[in-house]
């Protein structure tokens, strides 16, 4: 009798358990795909010679250079005010938990619309080859708010973090597998 | 428990966050994907269902000692 109750809460935990990672898995992504709005826009990756426009879906993710110039272009659709007229936005980063907003613009213009280029670098500590990041711009300007989300990856291998992550895996789980023994005295 | 508790608990957690780390940066999951916070709360689980079923080991004290006939 002791040995059966013993055995079955042992055995729903870890049922439990599964469940609970494969519906992780499973699950999609916390954020969908979204297109909000009258905007357009595109992106264009020189080096990578890859294209982004708002109509990007983020299932689709574009992989990018760690080092590349882009040209931009975007517009809101409308026409041009005759006195400067306010507008704001951001770019924010979809995280397991919550979002990251990392640039934000504002101000008052009279335009509706923009382009130009712009060079980056990552930094050395951004890893490579990693998973997709969902990005989302929003733009608010003469009444109109245009959300556009797009999903990106940097094109390389995670190298030595990658490397580094893999045998914590492998040290603590051996860890949680040496919980199992029993302690000093215990039959 | 039989087995170690606080062990279960602090590897079980490290261990998932190293799993949902490595997943990631090798491509598995999306950043936003909610294996990444899940995984390691499977993991505290995973280290108390091992703390609680202690399937390795004995104590040597305890060990099944055999029956001494004592003339």
């Amino acid at each position: 009798m002791t040995s059966v109750l013993r055995g079955r809460p042992a055995l729903l935990a870890s049922v439990a358990a599964a469940i609970v990672l494969v519906w992780s898995f499973a699950a999609p992504p916390a954020h969908a795909e979204v297109f909000q709005g009258g905007c357009t826009g595109s992106a264009t990756f020189e080096k990578a010679n890859v294209t982004v426009t708002e109509q990007q879906p983020v299932a689709e993710p574009v992989t990018i250079l760690p080092e590349d110039s882009v040209r931009y272009e975007g517009s809101t659709g409308q026409p041009e005010t005759n006195a400067p007229a306010p507008f704001e936005g951001g770019i924010t980063v979809a995280l397991p938990l919550g979002n990251w907003t990392f640039v934000t613009w504002g101000g008052e213009s009279t335009r509706t619309s923009a382009d130009g280029n712009y060079a980056y670098t990552l930094p050395g500590f951004v890893p490579r080859g990693t998973g997709p990041v969902e990005v989302t711009a929003t733009h608010t300007q003469g009444g109109q708010t245009c959300v556009v989300a797009a999903s990106f990856a940097v094109e390389g291998s995670p190298g030595p973090l990658g490397v580094g992550a893999a045998a914590g895996t492998a040290l603590f789980a051996a860890g949680t597998l040496a919980a199992g023994m029993k302690k000093r005295g215990v039959a | 428990m039989r087995g170690r508790p606080i062990l279960g608990v602090l590897s079980g957690f490290m261990f998932g966050l190293f799993a949902a780390a490595t997943l990631f940066l090798y491509g598995v999951v999306p950043l936003a994907s909610s294996a990444l916070w899940i995984l390691p709360i499977a993991g505290i689980l995973f280290g108390l269902v091992m703390a609680w079923w202690a399937p390795f080991g004995g104590s040597p004290d305890t060990a099944g000692a055999a029956d001494v006939d004592d003339d």
